[in-house]
């Protein structure tokens, strides 16, 4: 399976996974524009789009898709939120827990934990490479563990730590903080899920949706390097 | 049901009494003259069964037993009555936490040995204050403050001295200084301060500043560890919100299937109207129909026996 990010940030949210035959983005918070520019985009080949939920760093460019005739797979609520004609044939609406494919892919969903309602991520299986992922962003915690899964696309937004010191600097004010607390994955929580997974089979973790103000990039490769014992990507 | 409640607070009351005299028996702890600590748990209790959570629920039916005895614990290990309103239960999700209240904080803080005297003072505008650093210590010259000087709308920061008695039993100040600045950003902090701040601003900044003083003074004073660390848990800002309790609660306990069962099962293989029943996506896109119908003949031979297992 190839990952490949094209944005990870609050400000703009797009992934691109693809096995040998089959090729889906995540996200739709770049416009068409951009990702053109991007050598490995190739919109020809894109089966189809996945949304995790309707904040506009994630969906925002969703209708560009749509004109060039790429399934959109969201929940109700996403659909809802981003006022989706649930009737075409171009928005699949999904439930968490519940299997379908694209292609060689087979997608299962899970619930997130976020601050906007049908938020979910993805456990997805290359039916022909036999490799499973597993993709979660913009959530404060997960609450399973993973099996058999040979990459990890999880969001690591802030250390608890660094937001701290924020705060006490007026850098982040208290609400902020509060909010980001409840909607968003910290690196001490991420820890704690990667020791709760069982690892013996994943190759790579990739670390998304890093804050500007409250990460520290380095230091998070390397504690959940240390953690996990694993090769590390910082987004 | 009330008859459950009765048999449980016994219970927790008795495990809390036993361990607080054993505290003392070993000279953990010691308490005021005046201080019963088995008065101070039974005032408790009658605070806590009127004490309601969210939902409108005694918190002693919906609070852990655990999670109660430890506030109670916690509360008379730092002498403190929540019947003087110097401590409030409160709980988060099913567990019960004991807060300080800022007469509770003076409370603690005059127990500690050697303390003398705290006191909180708030600056006005047009008040006359100076002060002055010497070796690293701040040191108040003069404060001054005119009666007609008050006012809550022209407040620029506030002070809290502790007074104590060092080694050579010299009478010694811990000054705290805050401004205005400072205080908002405590404020901005806490959950429902920053609308209580608004009412009544002065009692707001003596409290943030008494705080403030009360833990940098705990922290490097030689008292128990056993109070000082009752000090610290019953602290607001050491209380993970509701978030953090949710997480510890909820996170990475189920497992997750990822397996796809149904299509497995029931499909075989010369069966393209059930998988576009199930893949709307090729009725709209025609280069994709190759790859899933390919998919498709694999996931039924090489792939089945990831899925055996």
């Amino acid at each position: 399976m190839k990952i490949k990010t094209f944005a990870s940030s609050s400000k703009a949210n797009c992934y691109q996974i693809s096995d040998s035959e089959t090729t889906i983005i995540i996200e739709a918070g770049l416009s068409l524009k951009k990702l053109f520019k991007h050598p490995c985009f190739d919109i020809s080949k894109i089966d189809a789009i996945l949304i995790s939920h309707s904040h506009s760093d994630h969906s925002c460019f969703i209708n560009e898709f749509l004109k060039y005739g790429i399934v959109c797979y969201m929940t109700f609520e996403t659909a809802e939120s981003l006022k989706m004609d649930k009737n075409s044939s171009f928005v699949e609406i999904i439930e968490p827990k519940k299997g379908f494919k694209i292609g060689s892919l087979t997608i299962k969903a899970f619930e997130t934990q976020h601050n906007c309602a049908g938020a979910i991520g993805f456990h997805i299986t290359s039916e022909i490479e036999n490799k499973r992922l597993v993709f979660a962003t913009d959530t404060f915690y997960i609450r399973y563990v993973f099996q058999k899964i040979n990459y990890y696309m999880i969001e690591c937004n802030y250390d608890a730590e660094i937001l701290e010191k924020n705060i006490e600097l007026g850098i982040i004010d208290g609400s902020r903080a509060k909010r980001l607390k409840s909607s968003h994955f910290s690196l001490q929580n991420v820890i704690e899920f990667f020791k709760a997974q069982e690892l013996s089979e994943c190759e790579k973790i990739h670390l998304l949706h890093l804050s500007n103000e409250n990460a520290d990039a380095e230091n998070f490769k390397n504690r959940i390097m240390e953690i996990t014992g694993l090769p590390v990507e910082v987004y | 049901m009330s008859n459950e409640i009765t048999r449980f607070d016994k219970k927790t009351l008795e495990v809390v009494e036993q361990q607080i005299s054993e505290y003392q028996k070993n000279g953990q702890i010691h308490f005021p003259a005046n201080y019963s600590p088995q008065n101070a748990l039974k005032s408790a209790f009658l605070v806590l069964q009127e004490t309601l959570d969210r939902d409108k629920k005694p918190v002693l039916q919906t609070c852990t037993k655990e999670s109660i005895a430890y506030a109670l614990l916690n509360t008379v290990i730092q002498g403190l009555s929540p019947a003087k309103k110097q401590i409030y239960f409160i709980p988060y999700g099913n567990k019960l936490s004991a807060m300080r209240s800022y007469h509770g904080t003076k409370a603690v803080v005059k127990r500690l040995t050697n303390v003398i005297d705290i006191n909180a003072e708030v600056i006005y505008s047009s008040d006359i204050f100076e002060m002055q650093i010497v070796s690293a210590r701040k040191v108040i010259i003069k404060h001054e403050q005119n009666f007609q000087n008050i006012d809550s709308s022209k407040i620029v920061g506030a002070y809290c001295i502790i007074e104590y008695k060092d080694k050579n039993n010299e009478k010694q100040e811990y000054i705290e200084v805050m401004n205005k600045q400072q205080i908002d950003k405590a404020w901005s902090k806490s959950k429902t301060g920053a609308s209580v701040a608004k009412e009544f601003p002065e009692d707001m900044c003596k409290r943030t500043v008494i705080n403030r003083a009360a833990k940098h003074f705990v922290n490097t004073s030689d008292d128990s560890d056993l109070l000082i660390d009752a000090f610290h848990k019953s602290s607001g800002a050491d209380f993970e919100d509701t978030a953090q309790n949710e997480v510890i609660n909820n996170a990475n306990k189920e497992v997750f299937d990822g397996d796809f069962e149904e299509i497995e099962e029931t499909k075989t293989e010369p069966q393209p109207e059930t998988k576009e029943k199930k893949e709307p996506k090729k009725v709209v896109k025609k280069e994709a129909e190759t790859p899933a119908e390919k998919a498709g003949e694999l996931f039924n031979g090489e792939q089945k026996p990831p899925f055996a297992d």
